[in-house]
């Protein structure tokens, strides 16, 4: 029997996040929270150095994913990597697969140029459309990076099969490779081949690092919390799981997959037919029907 | 934080040269035609029990997102899924959401499987009576929510052609006889090169039996969803796809005439049958790459302990 | 009947377009009248209200077992129905704003070689290659979707034989299956030959981490060969793994060893990366469904 429909636990452990992630904003604007810093982001700043002085161009590649939360936060990264190009007078070279983020793109890029006070350093075709092909979009990024002799490189969004070829190019002429992927599975590719990887969240938190902009060290903190609770359901999962193990061994091994209290707890069966208490019927009601 | 360093000179052996090798390895080995001895991994096995149990009066909607990139691995998987739905008769609505060529490509491919099946069994598996095509999805996120509110209202304004040629909407195809939610249908099955399989698992989860078969690369990620219960099968790469053919010419912890299971498995350990009859095709794309993905993975091994061979000797000099 | 949507050709159909085309053009202008300092908050609450909708898919209840035709019985419902109704427009809408991009994609890569081409700047001649890929593939692409949909279905029945193709379908075939296809798989092969190098140049036994990853990504390879496995167990068997179900050494076959690899090293460490991933798509979710980031990323 279900005295509470476990669904809505989903419902309410998201409200939590998001409260975690809003309160901490709030905090932040108050107050100085403290972050630790990730050592492979000070690469950002001597790779643009190490291309400043060879005077070649930085590539920049959000991915292939649309326009969404991933490839937002990619060009928020860019925005920084660019600023930093634009006050070296380093020229940039930002590749879009995807057409809604080729023309946020324009606008992210030519707004820093704008703050930064130097529009005329903007070269209209620094921001390209390349391809919406997969492997056309590889090919194209991978002519550019040959013939313009890149000098640093970052990949920073979603890739898939094209991460590898993107980043054996790169190793190929030398350049400095600063990659982060939120696909786990190329991820593994870009450590192997790349100098510089951000691993899973700190691809998000990046940009809080880079700009200490309170929203995002607030939100930074906030993902920290819900990273927290989560861990905490873990072991209560794990306390959860082992009690059952102990209690029915027979019934757990029935069906070892689906049954587990972590998977009962976001996804709750229907009731079972079988399960069904036999109920007298109202002798009056029993009739009617 | 991962900053692997590069060793200076480590790359002893030309990079040319293990090109080389590996392109002569694989173009030789796949002309090689050998039966290798196989182990079906747990998940391929799972994913054969669903199939070879599922519920034939209802349909399935079969999520085809590879193209001929991926041809390699997703398309022997394909054809070894394929194969058994209409040998087992089971209604196919076919739709994909990651590549607009994606769809003609699993078109022909159940086109052609329902020709040569006809062959050995007399039944004709029709578009429109036995499968329908509900459209391809650009926008798969939103579709697959409005799949899992409503599949009728979803669908209700795709069409594909009918026996006569007339384009009608798909649901008044026999293939939805009936159905209207998406809990209604026996399973959903996504093909995959991509990450389109978490996307519909995110949507659809505990509403409809799922089902994956995705490519190697893509394996680790979606084994995840396995591993928790919420894809009942699945098969990875390659080895999934000649998994999937081993246990359909061999069938699944079932002796053969003389007695010998060829094909076990220590997770599904009931007996399940597979396609002997001579005329089916069984061992198919599947058995023809594994050999050069032998090839390919052995010449792997090789070059790292080569690699590591000559690290441990500059290691020695230096030190020595 | 569907909210926001006409029979197709019919006259409300057509008045619809002819207002909602009015209205963009009058919605366009007077964005473009309105003062810089407004522009902001007028993008926040357009992205809140969007935004909104997709929250009140996945907070309103469900209306259950809804059939075609059905009539909401009280409010919630009706919420119910207009929302998922109202979603399919959605998804329409995101997909005719993502062509218009597009569009707007093409252009620029047209002018940047364009540009290339008449001022014969480095490397010209490859500009010129693709300006006339991309306007061959275009050409070739109408044309044959122009004669398809005019055919008869007897017609599209005869052109499943090859040499019964019309030269537009035959074109496209070959530039589509024969050259775009086949070149695309040919860079995704490329991958093979750069997982080898990359292979061989990271697996070192630099340090006591990469030894222990080494060895388990050679062990995980091994998996991978059916021979090796297969022989491997036979290994096992001989041991006295066959006798005795239970036996310890058992659990050193190649797919137990795998499997335990699997399902308790790379699984879990995966699912931890992905839960991070997961909170910080949320974090960033948020903050731009809500406008938090006051001028965007570049102020």
């Amino acid at each position: 029997m279900q005295y509470f429909d476990t669904g809505k636990y989903q419902v309410l452990f998201v409200l939590v996040m998001v409260a975690f992630i809003l309160i901490n904003i709030f905090r932040a604007q108050n107050k100085d929270i403290f972050i630790r810093r990730i050592a492979g982001l000070n690469a950002i700043e001597d790779a643009v150095g190490r291309a400043t002085e060879m005077g070649k161009p930085v590539l920049m590649v959000p991915g292939l994913g649309a326009l969404n939360a991933i490839s937002v936060q990619a060009l928020n990264i860019f925005a920084h990597i660019t600023r930093t190009a634009a006050r070296f007078a380093s020229p940039i070279r930002l590749c879009c697969g995807e057409a809604a983020v080729f023309a946020v793109a324009q606008e992210v890029i030519r707004d820093v140029y704008q703050s930064e006070g130097v529009p005329e350093r903007m070269d209209g075709d620094s921001v390209r459309f390349v391809s919406d092909r997969q492997f056309a979009f590889a090919a194209g990024v991978s002519g550019i990076m040959l013939r313009e002799q890149t000098a640093a490189t970052f990949f920073m969004g979603e890739f898939f099969a094209e991460s590898l070829i993107f980043a054996e190019t790169a190793n190929s002429i030398g350049a400095i490779q600063v990659a982060s992927s939120t696909e786990n599975t190329q991820t593994p590719f870009f450590i192997a081949a790349c100098d510089y990887v951000l691993i899973g969240e700190e691809f998000y938190a990046a940009s809080a690092y880079l700009t200490r902009k309170p929203v995002l060290v607030g939100s930074l903190v906030g993902q920290d919390w819900g990273k927290m609770l989560i861990a905490s359901l873990i072991l209560f999962g794990i306390g959860l799981e082992s009690s059952q193990r102990k209690g029915w061994v027979e019934q757990m091994e029935s069906d070892p997959a689906a049954k587990t209290s972590m998977m009962r707890l976001f996804s709750p069966e229907p009731p079972d037919p079988a399960t069904k208490p036999v109920r007298q019927k109202h002798p009056e009601e029993g009739e009617a029907q | 934080m991962a900053t692997p360093q590069k060793v200076p000179g480590s790359l002893n052996i030309p990079r040319e040269a293990l090109f080389a090798a590996l392109f002569v390895v694989c173009s030789v080995l796949v002309f090689v035609s050998i039966e290798l001895p196989n182990r079906v991994s747990n998940n391929s096995a799972d994913l054969y029990k669903v199939l070879k149990g599922i519920d034939k009066t209802k349909p399935v909607i079969l999520q085809s997102d590879w193209t001929k990139s991926t041809r390699g691995e997703s398309g022997a998987q394909f054809d070894a899924l394929v194969r058994i739905l209409i040998r087992e008769r089971v209604k196919i609505a076919l739709m994909s959401g990651a590549d607009p060529q994606a769809p003609e490509v699993a078109r022909e491919a159940i086109r052609r499987i329902a020709v040569e099946t006809e062959k050995v069994t007399g039944q004709p598996y029709k578009q429109w009576e036995d499968w329908v095509f509900i459209g391809f999805f650009p926008g798969i996120e939103a579709s697959l929510q409005s799949f899992s509110s409503n599949l009728r209202n979803a669908l209700s304004a795709n069409k594909d052609s009918d026996t006569a040629g007339v384009k009608r909407s798909v649901m008044e195809s026999p293939v939805f006889n009936g159905i209207n939610r998406i809990e209604d249908i026996s399973a959903y099955i996504i093909v995959t090169a991509s990450k389109t399989s978490r996307i519909a698992i995110e949507r659809l989860s505990g509403k409809v039996t799922m089902l994956g078969l995705v490519t190697g690369v893509m394996g680790p990620e979606t084994y995840n969803y396995y591993q928790s219960g919420q894809l009942s099968g699945l098969a990875i790469g390659l080895k999934g796809a000649y998994d999937m053919e081993s246990m359909m010419a061999y069938g699944l912890n079932t002796p053969d005439g003389e007695g010998v299971i060829k094909v076990s498995n220590a997770k599904v350990t009931d007996p399940i049958e597979g396609y002997t009859g001579e005329q089916y095709v069984n061992l198919a794309n599947g058995q023809k790459y594994i050999v050069p993905l032998h090839g390919a993975i052995i010449l792997l091994i090789t070059a790292i302990v080569l690699g590591n061979i000559e690290t441990i000797r500059q290691r020695r000099r230096r030190n020595g | 009947m569907i909210p926001w949507s006409f029979e197709s050709g019919s006259t409300p159909l057509k008045i619809a377009i002819f207002v909602t085309l009015a209205l963009g053009f009058g919605l366009f202008f007077a964005l473009m009248k309105t003062p810089p300092r407004l522009r902001p908050k007028i993008a926040a609450t357009f992205t809140f209200l969007a935004g909104l909708l997709y929250v009140g898919i996945w907070l309103w209840p469900t209306a259950h077992g809804r059939e075609a035709g059905d009539i909401p019985a009280n409010f919630t419902e009706g919420v119910a129905f207009w929302l998922e109704d109202t979603q399919s427009q959605f998804q329409n809408l995101s997909n005719i704003l993502t062509s218009f991009l597009l569009l707007m994609g093409v252009f620029s890569l047209v002018r940047l070689h364009a540009t290339r081409v008449s001022k014969q700047q480095r490397d010209w001649p490859f500009s010129l290659v693709l300006l006339i890929c991309v306007a061959l593939m275009t050409f070739i692409g109408y044309w044959d979707w122009l004669t398809v949909m005019n055919m008869k279905p007897e017609e599209l029945e005869a052109m499943r034989d090859v040499t019964n193709q019309p030269f537009a379908v035959w074109m496209k075939d070959l530039l589509f299956d024969g050259l775009l296809q086949t070149m695309e798989a040919a860079m995704f092969s490329i991958i093979a030959f750069y997982i080898l190098s990359a292979a061989y140049r990271a697996f070192r036994v630099r340090s006591v981490e990469a030894t222990i990853l080494l060895a388990s990504a050679i062990i995980v390879m091994l998996g991978l060969l059916g021979m090796a496995e297969n022989y491997w167990s036979i290994m096992i068997d001989n041991m006295g793994g066959l006798e005795d179900p239970n036996a310890l050494v058992n659990n050193l076959r190649l797919e137990a060893i795998t499997q335990f690899i699997r399902d308790n090293l790379q699984t879990p460490g995966l699912r931890a990366i992905d839960f991070g991933v997961g909170v910080g798509a949320l974090a960033m979710a948020l903050r731009l469904w809500l406008s938090l980031e006051r001028g965007g990323s570049t102020s």
